[in-house]
Order: C-alpha cells, then sequence, then structure tokens
C-alpha cells in the first residue's frame, strides 16, 4: 500500500470489468480499482472476489505493469487485536431495497432508486453528469419522485419510521435535474407529508414549488407500470379531490428510506449492544449518543435515521463522551511530530530546483517532459532541473531531500498536478531538507495540461513551459514565512443555562477544563423547566434537577446567574470577556465560548390567542394536564392547531418540535379521556424519525387529522360566554368543518429575540440568519463551529429542536471547543494577510468582507489590521482593498504580478 | 469480538474505536484526534467517505459532497 | 440658503458650510464660517462643478471632530454616499442642503440623475438614461473596440488628473504610482494604468465625469468606468452611489468554507 502511487495503471490493464457499487450499479469498475478518483487513502486495491488471477490462477496483468512493484498478490486478511478505552460506532445505514415492493416495476431500467439518481446527476457518475435514462441514455422529459418507498410502511417492510431525509433529497435531485435538463424538464414528486422540518429546509422546499417549478402531488402511488412499446413508465394515482389520474414519465425515482443493514445488527449483536425501535441502537433522549453498553457510543443511522449536520453532531458528540470518560488518559497514546530545524535562506539569492513529473504517462503522455525540463534549465535563478517517472513517489522524495541539500536548493518547483491534492507531500519533504515550507511552488501541468488538452500536445507543451515559467518567477520572490505559537487559555465561557448550555459546561468540566456557566435570569434550567417529557414520555424534571445538581456542585464550574455580557474582547485560545453580573462587573479570561442562549417561544396574535382562558400554548398545555386542571379534566374536545406562527411567508421556517408536541399532548388527552374528541389541524405532519410512531399510534386511538392550506387557515371565534368555534375546510370533505371544542391548543413557533443575539452575535464577530438564529460555518460539515474560531453554538439558538437534539449538539459543541482547550498553543501565520498601514485609508472594505472576522478596525489609528490567529489566508481582504495596503504572505502582489507578467512574456 | 478487560477505571486505555469511515465516523475520529487521544479508524470498504461520498450535492445549501 | 446657512451656524450644528463665492464671475467653492457667512450669495442655478465633496473629505481629515455643511448637486450627494460607505466621512459630522442641476447641464452631462435626493433649491430637471458614447460603443464590432480604446489610451500623458478630481479617490498612497503595477516613466504608460484605474472604479464611480472633463487628452474616461459599473450592477447587483448596501466585495466570503490554521 506504501508504494502505491495511484497512477491507474493497474485499472488500466486489468482485463476484468465488475460492477461498480460506488455507481450504485449503474457503471462498471475494473478488478483493481480505485473507488473513487478521490479516494482516501487513494490506493488502488484487488477486488478478490472478482480478480481473474483469485479465480483461475492466471493473469496478474497488473502486476507486471506496476511501475511501482506495488502488487502483492500473497497479501492475506490479518487480524488485528486492539485494546482501546471506548467504541464509537458509526455503521451508517443502507439504501432500502424497493424489490420488495412487486407493484413498482423496480426492474424496469427506467426505475431507479435515489441512490442511482445522485449518481447519474453526479459528473464523477456513470454518465459524466449528463442526465439521461439508463434504458436508451435519452434524456427525459417527465420524472417523478415517488416518497416513502422503504419508509413509513409497514406492509411491505417493517420500516414504521420516517427516514427523515427523503423529502429534502428528492426536492434536491428534482431542482438540481432542472438544473441540468433546463426548466423545461417536468418534474413531480409524490409524497404524503412533506417533511422539512430542518434549518432552511422550508425556504428550499418553497424556492423547488415556485421559482423553480418542481411539482408536487400528495397522493400515495399504489403502482407503476410499464407503458407497452416504449421505455416510458405509467403512474396512476387518486389526486387530492378525489380524481383518478394517469401521468406517463420517462423515469421514476423511487426515494428510499435508510435502514439498519444485517451486518450491523450482527455486530451490534456481537458487541452486546441493544437494539431498539426499528431496529436503531437503543437509546434515550437524555443520554443520546450511549448505548445500552458502558463505553460504546453511537452516532448517525445507526443511532435513528438523520441527515448528515445532525450525523456530524453526534459524532462530535461520541467523541465528547469517549473523551470523557478516558479524561486520565489523554494524550498517553499520541504521538508528537520531531521538530525540524530550518535553514536561513532568506539573504540568499535563489536557487530554484525545478522537478517535472511524468506522472507516468498522465503528464508524458501528451507533454513532451523533456522539452519542459530543457526550458526550465534556461529560466533566471533555476540551480538544477530534473525529470521524475513519479515525483510523488516515497523514493523520489528520499531523493528530493538528498538533492535539496547537494545542490544548496533554496526553492523548489514541482511541476506535477494540483497542490491541492499534492502540495502538503511536497512542504514535508522541504521541511526534511531543512527549507522553510513556503520556499514551494506547483505547476500544474496535469490537470490544466495534458488532461485539458490531451489532443493539442504542441500547445499542451508551450502552456507547461509557461506554468513552469510563472512558478519559478513566482516562488523566485517568495520569502520564508514565519510561524508562530500563541498560548491557550485553558478554559471555556457557556452562555446560557438551559439544557444545551449546563451540557455543554458538563462535558468541558469533566474532561478537567474550568467553565464559566453564564445565565440571565436568576435560575439555570431555561426552557427545560417548561417541559414536561420528551417526545417518547420520559419526565424531564427529575432529568433536569439532576443536571442542575450536578452543574452547581462541580468543582469546575462556575456558576454566574444574572448575568449578562457587556463587551468581547480577543480571539481563540485568549478572550477576555467582561459581564456584568448583578450589577458588578466582572471579566473572564477563556480560550472557547459556547452560545447557547437558546430561544423563545411566540405570543402568537392571531386564532383568538388571549381572548380565552381555553386556548393554550402546547407548553401551558403540558402544565395543565399536568396539574389536572379543571379545564382539562372536564373537556369533551380538544383541537391543535399547526404551523401557527411557522412557515408563514414572514417567518418561512418550521419550528421542528411542534407536530410531535402536539401528537404527544393529543395521546396524553385520549389517555386522560378516551371518549375526548381530539383534533389535529395541520399542514403536513412532520414526525420525523421514530417519532412516525406517535402519529401512527394516535391515529390508531382515533385523534382526527384535518389538513389545511396556508391559504384557508382555520378560523376561530371566541364567543362572549367563552365558547370556542373552529372552522377549517377538510380537503377530503372538500367543505368547510366546524368544531366547538373545549379546549384549544396554538403550536406556536419557537422565534429568536433578534435584538438579544444581534448584539452576542456581534460581540463574538459571528453571524445569524435572516431570522435571528445562529449561523454556523457549514451547514453540513461545521453545524456547530462558526467561521470565528473558538466560538461554537449549541441548542435552540441554532435552530428550533427537540431535547435529545440539544443535547447532542451541546456535547458537539464541547467536543469541538475541546480540540482547542487540548492544545497548549496554537500555530499562527504562514499564509496570512497583513496590513500596511501606511496605505491604509481605513475604509474597512476588508472589515467586511472577511469571511472570519479576522480584521479589526483600530478606532485611534484609523487602520484595520489583521489578527494573525484568526486568519486562513483567503485573499479576499487583499483583493477588496481599493488601495493595495493588505498583502497575502506567499501571494504578494508582487509575486502576482511576476507571473502576470511571466504569462504574458511568451 | 469486544472484550471488556477494564471497566469504569481511574485508568483507562487513551484510544478509541472508531467503527465506520462515514462522515459521522471521520468527524469522530477527529474530534478523538484533536482532543489528544489515538484513533483507530475502521472502513469495510477501501476508502472512507460513506454514503456521503456518492452524493452528487447537498441540500439545502446545493453544496458539492465531495 | 443665506438664512438657512446662518442659522446652522448660529445654532452650531455646523462648524463650516462648503458652498460658492463668485469671483471674477465665477462661482468659486469657498468655506463659510460665522465670521464670514455675510458673503455668502442667494442661491442661483450656475453650470460649474468642482469636486466638492473631495475638498469637503480634506477639511474634513485636518480637522477632525468639526461638523461641515455642504451643498450638493445629484452627483455630488452620490459622491458623499460612497465616502460614507466607505468609512472616510462619518455622516453625522456632515449637513448636506441640495441643488438641482439645470436642465442643459443635465443634457450636457447625460445624467441619470441631476438633482440629490436632499433637494432644496431649484428644480429636478428629467434624467437622461441614454449615453450616446456608449451607445456608439455597443455598436462598434469587438475589436474595433479595442483598438479604438488603445487609441485613446495612447494619448495618456500620466497626468494624473482624473485621480486628483475624483471625489470617490482617497487611497493615501495610489496604485497608479505603484512601480511594480505599471511600470514607472514610461509615457504613454502601459495600458495597465487606465485598467487598473477602471478596476478600481468598479463598484464606486458615481458617474459625475468630472475625470473625463479633467483629461487634457480627451480620453472617454467616464465610458469606460459607466461600463465597468455596468458590470458590477449585472453580476452583483450592487449599485453606486446610493445609500446603502455593502460592498459587492462583502458577499465574496459568504460561502467561505476554509480548514482552521495555517495552511
Amino acid at each position: 500500500m506504501d508504494k502505491c502511487i495511484a497512477c491507474g495503471t493497474c485499472a488500466e490493464k486489468c482485463p476484468r470489468k465488475v460492477t461498480d457499487e460506488y455507481n450504485a450499479g449503474l457503471g462498471k469498475r475494473k478488478a483493481a480499482y480505485v473507488k473513487f478518483p478521490q479516494a482516501v487513502p487513494l490506493k488502488y486495491v484487488i477486488d478478490k472476489d472478482h480478480c481473474i488471477y483469485f479465480e483461475k490462477g492466471k493473469c496478474r496483468a497488473c502486476e507486471k505493469f506496476c511501475p511501482t512493484q506495488a502488487v502483492n498478490f500473497d497479501d492475506q486478511d490479518r487480524e488485528f487485536t486492539l485494546e482501546v478505552g471506548s467504541v464509537i460506532l458509526a455503521p451508517g445505514f443502507e439504501p432500502f431495497d424497493p424489490g420488495v415492493y412487486d407493484t413498482y416495476s423496480y426492474s424496469h431500467p427506467n426505475v431507479i432508486t435515489s441512490m442511482e439518481f445522485e449518481r447519474i446527476l453526479s459528473s464523477s457518475g456513470p454518465f459524466e453528469g449528463h442526465l439521461v435514462r439508463p434504458s436508451d441514455h435519452q434524456e427525459p422529459k417527465k420524472i417523478a419522485w415517488l416518497q416513502c418507498v422503504g419508509s413509513r410502511d409497514i406492509h411491505h417492510c417493517d420500516n414504521g419510521y420516517c427516514s427523515g431525509v427523503c423529502c429534502m433529497y428528492a426536492i434536491k435531485e428534482a431542482a438540481i435535474a432542472k438544473e441540468h435538463a433546463g426548466a423545461d424538464l417536468n418534474t413531480a414528486i409524490f409524497f404524503m407529508d412533506m417533511r422539512t422540518p430542518g434549518k432552511d429546509f422550508d425556504k428550499y422546499y418553497e424556492r423547488a414549488k415556485a421559482e423553480k417549478g418542481v411539482r408536487f402531488i400528495r397522493s400515495r402511488v399504489h403502482s407503476i407500470e410499464p407503458l407497452p412499446g416504449t421505455d416510458d413508465l405509467a403512474i396512476q394515482y387518486v389526486t387530492e379531490d378525489g380524481r383518478i389520474t394517469e401521468e406517463v414519465f420517462n423515469l421514476v425515482v423511487l426515494s428510499v428510506g435508510l435502514q439498519i443493514s444485517k451486518d450491523t445488527l450482527e455486530l451490534a449483536e456481537k458487541l452486546g449492544v441493544e437494539i431498539g425501535d426499528g431496529r436503531f441502537a437503543a437509546t434515550s433522549p437524555f443520554q443520546p449518543v450511549q448505548t445500552s453498553r458502558t463505553g460504546i457510543y453511537v452516532c448517525g443511522v445507526f443511532q435513528s435515521p438523520k441527515d448528515i449536520p445532525l450525523s456530524v453532531m453526534e459524532a462530535s458528540a461520541a467523541a465528547a463522551e469517549s473523551a470523557t470518560l478516558l479524561a486520565p488518559a489523554r494524550n498517553s497514546l499520541t504521538r508528537k511530530p520531531p521538530e525540524l530545524s530550518e535553514k536561513d535562506v532568506a539573504a540568499q539569492e535563489p536557487r530554484v530546483g525545478v522537478f517535472v513529473c511524468h506522472c507516468g504517462v498522465n503528464i508524458a503522455g501528451v507533454v513532451d517532459v523533456e522539452a519542459v525540463a530543457d526550458y526550465a534549465e534556461t529560466l533566471p535563478g533555476v540551480a538544477y532541473v530534473e525529470r521524475n517517472l513519479f515525483t510523488c513517489a516515497q523514493d523520489t522524495q528520499d531523493k528530493m531531500k538528498q538533492i535539496i541539500e547537494e545542490h544548496n536548493l533554496n526553492r523548489i518547483v514541482v511541476a506535477a498536478c494540483s497542490p491541492r491534492t499534492h502540495e502538503a507531500l511536497f512542504q514535508e519533504t522541504l521541511k526534511q531538507a531543512g527549507l522553510n515550507k513556503y520556499l514551494f511552488e506547483m505547476a500544474n501541468i496535469r490537470n490544466q495540461g495534458s488532461w485539458v488538452h490531451m489532443n493539442e500536445p504542441e500547445a499542451a507543451t508551450e502552456k507547461a513551459k509557461d506554468l513552469v515559467r510563472m512558478a519559478v518567477a513566482k516562488v523566485a520572490l517568495q520569502q520564508p514565512l514565519g510561524e508562530m505559537q500563541l498560548g491557550v487559555t485553558k478554559s471555556a465561557l457557556v452562555v446560557g443555562g438551559g439544557i444545551a448550555g449546563m451540557t455543554a459546561a458538563l462535558t468541558l468540566a469533566d474532561q478537567g477544563y474550568p467553565v464559566t456557566l453564564v445565565e440571565r435570569k436568576d435560575v439555570l434550567g431555561g426552557h427545560g423547566r417548561k417541559l414536561y417529557s420528551t417526545w417518547d414520555g420520559q419526565p424531564v424534571a427529575p432529568f433536569l434537577d439532576e443536571l442542575i445538581k450536578r452543574v452547581e456542585a462541580h468543582p469546575e464550574i462556575t456558576v454566574l446567574t444574572k448575568a449578562r455580557i457587556t463587551d468581547v474582547q480577543g480571539f481563540v485560545g485568549n478572550f477576555h470577556t467582561v459581564l456584568d453580573v448583578d450589577g458588578q462587573r466582572r471579566e473572564v479570561d477563556h480560550g472557547v465560548a459556547v452560545i447557547a442562549v437558546g430561544a423563545h417561544s411566540l405570543k402568537p396574535d392571531e386564532y383568538g390567542y388571549g381572548k380565552s382562558d381555553r386556548i393554550f400554548l402546547n407548553l401551558d398545555l403540558d402544565q395543565a394536564i399536568g396539574e389536572r386542571d379543571e379545564r382539562i379534566v372536564t373537556a369533551r374536545s380538544a383541537v391543535f392547531i399547526q404551523c401557527v406562527g411557522s412557515r408563514e411567508p414572514d417567518r418561512p421556517y418550521c419550528s421542528r418540535v411542534c407536530c410531535s408536541h402536539s401528537i404527544e399532548n393529543a395521546l396524553r388527552l385520549k389517555k386522560l379521556n378516551p371518549d375526548m374528541d381530539v383534533y389535529v389541524l395541520y399542514r403536513d405532519i412532520r414526525t420525523f424519525g421514530l417519532r412516525e410512531n406517535l402519529y401512527k399510534e394516535a391515529r390508531a386511538r382515533g385523534v382526527l387529522f384535518i389538513r389545511f392550506d396556508l391559504e384557508n387557515k382555520p378560523v376561530v371565534q371566541v364567543a362572549s360566554d367563552g365558547t370556542l368555534k373552529v372552522t377549517v375546510k377538510d380537503h377530503v370533505l372538500q367543505r368547510p368543518v366546524v368544531l366547538t371544542p373545549d379546549i384549544l391548543t396554538l403550536a406556536g413557533a419557537i422565534v429568536m429575540r433578534e435584538s438579544e443575539a444581534d448584539e452576542l452575535a456581534k460581540m463574538f464577530k459571528v453571524p445569524v440568519n435572516a431570522e435571528g438564529f445562529f449561523l454556523e460555518a457549514h451547514a453540513k460539515l461545521r453545524p456547530v463551529d462558526f467561521a470565528t474560531d473558538g466560538v461554537f453554538v449549541a441548542g435552540l439558538a441554532h435552530y428550533p429542536k427537540p431535547t435529545e437534539e440539544c443535547i447532542a449538539q451541546a456535547k458537539a459543541a464541547a467536543s469541538r471547543a475541546a480540540t482547542v482547550l487540548a492544545k497548549d498553543s496554537i500555530t499562527a501565520g504562514g499564509v496570512v494577510a497583513v496590513v500596511n498601514k501606511d496605505l491604509c485609508c481605513g475604509c474597512q472594505g476588508c472589515v467586511q468582507c472577511c469571511p472570519f472576522g479576522a480584521i479589526d478596525y483600530l478606532e485611534r489609528e484609523g487602520k484595520c489590521e489583521v489578527n494573525q490567529a484568526l486568519c486562513k489566508g483567503c485573499g479576499t481582504c487583499a483583493a477588496t482593498c481599493p488601495s493595495e495596503a493588505i498583502t497575502l504572505l506567499g501571494f504578494s502582489h508582487l509575486q502576482l504580478y511576476a507571473q502576470i507578467d511571466e504569462a504574458l512574456s511568451a | 469480538m469486544v472484550n471488556a478487560t477494564r471497566t469504569a477505571s481511574s485508568n483507562p486505555i487513551g484510544s478509541v474505536l472508531v467503527v465506520g469511515g462515514g462522515i459521522a465516523g471521520v468527524q469522530a475520529a477527529l474530534d478523538l484526534a484533536d482532543t489528544g487521544y489515538f484513533v483507530h479508524l475502521i472502513e469495510k470498504t477501501s476508502a472512507i467517505g460513506g454514503a456521503m461520498s456518492m452524493l452528487d450535492k447537498t441540500f439545502p445549501t446545493d453544496d458539492c459532497a465531495m | 440658503m443665506k438664512t438657512k446657512v446662518r442659522q446652522l451656524l448660529e445654532e452650531g450644528r455646523v462648524d463650516a458650510f462648503l458652498a460658492y463665492k463668485t469671483i471674477h464671475g465665477v462661482p468659486f467653492p469657498t468655506l463659510f464660517t460665522k465670521e464670514n457667512v455675510d458673503e455668502l450669495e442667494e442661491w442661483a442655478p450656475f453650470k460649474a462643478r468642482y469636486p466638492v465633496t473631495k475638498i469637503l473629505l480634506a477639511q474634513a481629515r485636518q480637522n477632525p471632530g468639526k461638523t461641515f455643511g455642504v451643498l450638493v448637486r445629484g452627483c455630488e450627494e452620490r459622491s458623499l454616499y460612497e465616502l460614507f460607505k466607505w468609512n472616510q466621512l462619518s455622516p453625522d459630522k456632515v449637513v448636506v442642503l441640495g441643488q438641482a442641476c439645470t436642465e442643459d447641464l443635465a443634457l450636457y452631462c447625460e445624467c441619470k440623475k441631476p438633482f440629490p435626493d436632499q433637494l432644496d433649491y431649484g428644480e429636478a430637471p428629467a434624467p437622461v438614461p441614454r449615453s450616446r458614447r456608449l451607445e456608439e460603443l455597443e455598436a462598434m464590432p469587438e475589436t474595433d473596440r479595442l483598438q479604438w480604446w488603445l487609441s485613446h489610451f495612447n494619448r495618456c500623458i500620466r497626468c494624473h488628473g482624473c485621480r486628483d478630481v475624483c471625489p470617490v479617490c482617497f487611497c493615501t498612497e495610489c496604485s497608479l504610482e505603484h512601480k511594480e503595477l505599471i511600470p514607472a516613466r514610461k509615457l504613454p504608460p502601459d495600458s495597465s494604468f487606465h485598467l487598473v484605474r477602471a478596476v478600481h472604479m468598479a463598484g464606486r464611480c458615481i458617474d459625475c465625469g468630472l475625470c473625463e472633463e479633467t483629461c487634457p487628452a480627451g480620453i472617454p474616461l467616464r465610458a469606460l468606468y459607466k461600463r465597468v459599473n455596468d458590470l458590477v450592477e449585472n453580476i452583483f447587483d450592487y449599485q453606486t452611489g446610493v445609500p446603502d448596501g455593502k460592498s459587492p466585495f462583502s458577499m465574496l466570503g459568504d460561502e467561505s468554507f476554509l480548514p482552521a490554521g495555517p495552511r
């Protein structure tokens, strides 16, 4: 494996073609293969089950042609015994196999799964991103998506749960398909409830409907029939007003759900990990990543069906649990890289070494590498040139190190592939040879040369020369860049004393880091104080009491109530925050901060709220049921209205928890009095994941669900004697239904009070979105980080979410925060921007555009300054500065002009 | 096969086994390595990335999954 | 106007007021304080134009903390908006009185908005949406267009008048004198001279036309900057010379996603 340089010769020479599982079975790969072009590790493997040598004892073509002798047919499976302190299970899911739906014609080539469709859309897929259907490779004009295939279904399979991701991915696939094929493409999504309860999901849904023209048809499709004499498919469905309609589609995508594979279940059994509902790992909302076995944690879809950001959050949460468990052994098994000394070459004349790579035949097959190398020798400052079959191979790296030393080279150019994949490797070699790693430049003569100009070898060679000339000119002007070490204050500030804040504080404190927990109110607990139970019926109060007790008793946690932040200075590892604690000024030094300030419940201004003591919010109803309030006990009829203040034009998001909350309460009312008439007036029931069980149970117990549209919202009248009248248009009956409930519950939105969040956001230099929720660094991959290092977010301040997600996110935030606190120092410098203050005229264009909050405006001097600890070297400021007062080190104006001059000098 | 050799001790082992190299496994492994623990990341196939690496783009930002 | 300005000065709302005084029959920008406010004449329309906000900027830089009043035309108000946005002037340190341009002047300038938002004196003339020069340019075949520009650029004598008169040029050191960017002591300068200035005008030029009027070589600079601003407007949906709107550059970082730590 160490010898493989991923040149691809083995796959090229391998005579056996195999169905490619990476392309969801739609394409072919070889028996010697790499899973996908960006694979990590980027190493080719031999598929033993399909290799001709393993089948017939003859072939070994790959071995013969491998330029680095990396193929080893004697390799055997080996068994390892590992001693570990804990285990994290992240085995993922398998897409549901729709073959069991005998009426969906899945064997037809043009009925495909959503995973297959992903591969069709992908430029690395079987059709190189060209949207065609499998049967005849024609561009489809009409595509249908069928939702809930293998989800919310206990008839064809045993998957009663909602997979939670299919509605969104189907919308995405339809929208992207239209981008590929043009607006004329007809796309239709057949669904039961549109479940888009995540951050910015509803906006995406509305955009798909209004701007992209994706059709949404609320109907469960019974069957897909091939249309005889064509490759098309007919779908018969019942429209909302009860008519039976048939439509013909060129391609049908089955939105398959997520399920746990047999392998995973076997693994769980071996590990003694208990399996719960839906064959997911059994967990509790209060311990969302803890399995039934101590020391074994779970994250991702094996925990329960979920999307990427939640999986990432849970992964960090599971890491935090492991880290807490193993805190005494931290750093006991990790290794530190040796320190290397560096030659001082700053004052030396440039002696550039140029290494021209053949990349096997990848470059040399097109570009005349010999001519490029000869040309490089003529360039000013070049002291040494050589060609390599594979510059990235380990033996070439060893040789490069030697040559740098022997020839006293002080700048290096590698003319090969992309710095994106290989720069770090070569920079490491420079370090080993005692050179500052920034005295390096790559000329990408493969991706930008031999690959794109495959059919014009002469032009490709000329371009390669240009690229080398530019790189040499740039690197000659490169100065060694310094890196500096900044200390880390190993303590945290957690803002907000609700469930999320307290959980984050405890998770950090349990790992040994001191925490200051700041709460505005005079008590801890936040919204948790008002919650009655989790969605699966576990009481919140005992958990909360225990949590508060642990926080207050923890020796590493300082709790400050009636406290408000007034100023934040500093940066990652070195924050200095000023607080107002009940009128007293207090200052705290801390290395990280977790923002968990929570949100608020909306006080509705519609549906008669406040005009009758029989109109509740869900949180009030929780309490009233708990207290066996007279109004509840005597009620014979109850109505819930959903989406009160959510999914409205001026608040275009779903509050995520209200469907489950209302149904929970509907069930509690039914348990209290099975004869009570309970109605839920809803737009889409969004009981995602295992919550679908609640919905099923509610229907079984006779709770009635009536759907309404935003255009036809229910009307509530409060008579003078206090009786309630609710009028709603029933979609099935197509006429108004009048209800006279004894109690009415409004499922109100969860909202941010913007001024509050804004103030905090400004102080910590982090952004909020249009609805006032804090905006994470990356919706998918960095769900609890901010672009500003050292500041993290958890709980409702990020987006409405249920208790278990708040807890997972809080632990995740603690985990991410611990990655900073675990360090003794933070490395800053390298490729960063610097402001020449003599040129700066204080326009603050850079302050506005820096995505990392790394630039400060110094009021007194009227100048801007880059904080090197926060700068990530993106260069946006340098491009913005109207006075060219900002230099991005390693990409100075001088270097870029030199490159441009060289580019134009040919 | 997992055998518990030491349970809930004050002297635990400073390494973690992460099962699965999808986005969740990778994130857990990175966080642990960054906080001072040795990580064994095991993956059934020949590359990490899991299901996410098969996706074309991701909702709701339409970012490339790669 | 005299009464109004006197009132502003006496109430202490401004420390000085920048308006005009007729000298040898020509209105000339003059700073009025309590001491000389008597010399201020009543408002009457006139055609002369000056980089009045640039004069204001110089005064403000010399006298930090002082508040100034200024009489502005439409284009001058646009330049004020830019100077506010780029933090060169503070809006609460500037009091504006506005005057409309005459219809003649509006036609001559081909001005899209020949009056300020704050209109105190004169009648707003009709806007002139079309630019004849741009239309001529658009009609030209692309190859000719390049030649046309180069022939104009070749007349440049590098006097820097376009920059010196420009009300939104506020840098302390100018890229046009950056010898790595534009080789020094070369006449005519490399065409990069005009391209660099054009790039710097993108998202900033408020289309007052003073540069073109000033240019001794008669280079059609205004058309050049109109074109770059059209591009900025089309690509970033960003307009210059309006009170708000973040710089188009500020959206560059929106989707940035970079790993932590040095590379």
